[in-house]
């Protein structure tokens, strides 16, 4: 967190829907090891933010600079299709909400892996097995299942195999969009775990977007928080959530149930 | 290090809530405060409950804003204004200069008191071994039974969740601690474990802030006291 060129720039980038502002007026820097959230309710905007910086939606106006490995920065939407294909592929995850959005259903456990390693040019049969049997001991997934395909998973066990994935071509940055909801409590419990060793020992760069203030607490060196397409407040984590300034932040905070 | 050197110079600070969703009401908790806190010396916070102790210590340690003010802290070997840092830098202060044992544990599901103890000290870039092994010889010395070491301490009792977090705050030899309430629910054997590690710290040049209800240990580990009155209400 201590080099001078931030990892992606993001320069008032904004989106709309026609006449609905999907996210407007966005900048923010994401610093090498640095941990984003996002929060905020639905149809914040939070999604199609993520959206627009993973280069999944182009943005109506604004820049997103990434500092990529060979050229430095360069503006994602400047790129060509295919060179900003690669980095996804390589230097980049995405790890969705739902895992079956991110896996390949058709192929087992082992190929969902493996295939990430070959796009970035691994061809050795047992290199890449073995690769994808280290990276699913990582998620805590038994190696025995690596001739399953992941439709016979369970979902906490399909979104571990989704990380796995997006992990094994040791990216620097990963976009995650809630990448613990729709599970069940003691499963999140695991996968927060893991996650935060993940992202400790890698130290990759990330940036979450979650309606979860806990997961955001867990995983967040810093919050950007959302209403109506608009960033309202955003600083470090903790301050944000016990010295919320904003009346929005307030109100998120003080609407949080307590076990 | 000499008593000289400060570490913490607070100056001119101003603190308000202001609760958006409840009619905008304003609680001014400080202004115009003054705090200079030098190695080697442990200035207790003294006051009231609600005098806004724990929000002085907070808004030291950057978890809350300051309306008003500066607080510089001095960081490898430059003045840091928390009030004003970046997040980054916030953070990088916390890891290598300013350790904060909190009221109350925030655990951590699955996560093993050892590893929260041992963190600090990893997220340094030391030894993960050395570390656990560190971490051992202080649950140890504040007596959290082995047995316990590898479990989550989301099931401690509060005076056992309470000893991994002071555990994990004298991990690592900060030059700054503050700490609040650390003695709250103790016996009186591991309050004084406590207060000796307070005082080797200090021993050892850490400039301390600290709140601590209980006299004994506010006489045995204090150098100075720090009052802190309630403001007047707003109307």
């Amino acid at each position: 967190m201590s080099q001078d060129t931030p990892l992606l720039s993001v320069q008032n980038v904004g989106k709309d829907y026609g006449e609905t502002i999907g996210c407007t007026d966005v900048s923010f820097d994401l610093w090498p090891g640095e941990v984003l959230g996002i929060v905020g309710e639905s149809g914040s905007g939070k999604t199609t933010l993520l959206n627009c910086l993973s280069a999944q939606l182009e943005p109506s106006r604004g820049k997103v600079i990434y500092d990529t490995r060979a050229e430095g920065p360069r503006n994602i939407f400047e790129m060509t299709e295919s060179e900003r294909r690669l980095l996804m592929r390589t230097d980049w995850g995405l790890v969705r909400q739902n895992p079956r959005d991110g896996l390949r259903l058709g192929v087992s456990a082992g190929a969902n892996v493996g295939e990430r390693l070959m796009a970035v040019g691994a061809r050795h049969y047992g290199d890449i097995r073995q690769e994808a049997c280290d990276w699913l001991e990582k998620v805590e997934i038994d190696t025995g299942r690596i001739d399953h395909l992941p439709s016979t998973f369970s979902g906490g066990m399909q979104q571990r195999l989704q990380i796995a994935r997006n992990l094994v071509t040791n990216p620097r940055l990963v976009f995650m969009d809630e990448p613990t909801g729709g599970l069940d409590v003691s499963v999140q419990a695991r996968l927060l775990d893991l996650l935060r060793g993940l992202v400790t020992r890698l130290g990759l760069s990330a940036v979450v977007v979650t309606h979860d203030l806990a997961v955001a607490r867990l995983l967040a060196h810093r919050l950007m928080v959302m209403k109506g397409g608009h960033v309202v407040e955003q600083g470090l984590t903790d301050q944000v959530l016990d010295d919320p300034q904003h009346a929005y932040t307030q109100l998120l905070v003080s609407s949080i149930l307590q076990p | 290090m000499n008593s000289d050197t400060p570490m913490i110079i607070a100056e001119d600070l101003g603190k308000t809530f202001v609760l958006h969703n409840q009619g905008g009401q304003e609680i001014s908790v400080f202004e115009g405060l003054d705090l200079t806190v030098n190695a080697g010396e442990c200035v207790v916070l003294h006051g009231p409950s609600g005098a806004g102790k724990s929000t002085l210590m907070r808004a030291l340690y950057g978890n809350y804003l300051v309306g008003e003010g500066t607080i510089r802290v001095s960081h490898a070997g430059a003045w840091v204004d928390m009030s004003r840092a970046k997040p980054q830098k916030i953070l990088s202060v916390r890891k290598d200069t300013m350790g904060y044992v909190s009221q109350f544990l925030r655990a951590i599901p699955r996560v093993a008191a050892l590893d929260i103890v041992a963190e600090p000290l990893i997220v340094r870039g030391e030894d993960e071994t050395a570390a656990c092994e560190r971490a051992g010889e202080l649950l140890n010395r504040l007596r959290v039974p082995e047995k316990l070491w590898s479990l989550a301490p989301a099931t401690f009792s509060g005076g056992e969740q309470q000893r991994v977090n002071i555990a994990r705050g004298f991990i690592s030899d900060y030059p700054i601690l503050l700490l609040d309430e650390p003695t709250a629910s103790l016996d009186a054997q591991n309050r004084a474990t406590v207060t000796a590690m307070i005082q080797e710290a200090t021993g050892r040049g850490a400039a301390i802030v600290g709140i601590f209800h209980d006299e004994d240990v506010r006489n045995q580990v204090g150098t100075r006291l720090f009052e802190i009155k309630p403001m007047e209400k707003a109307a």
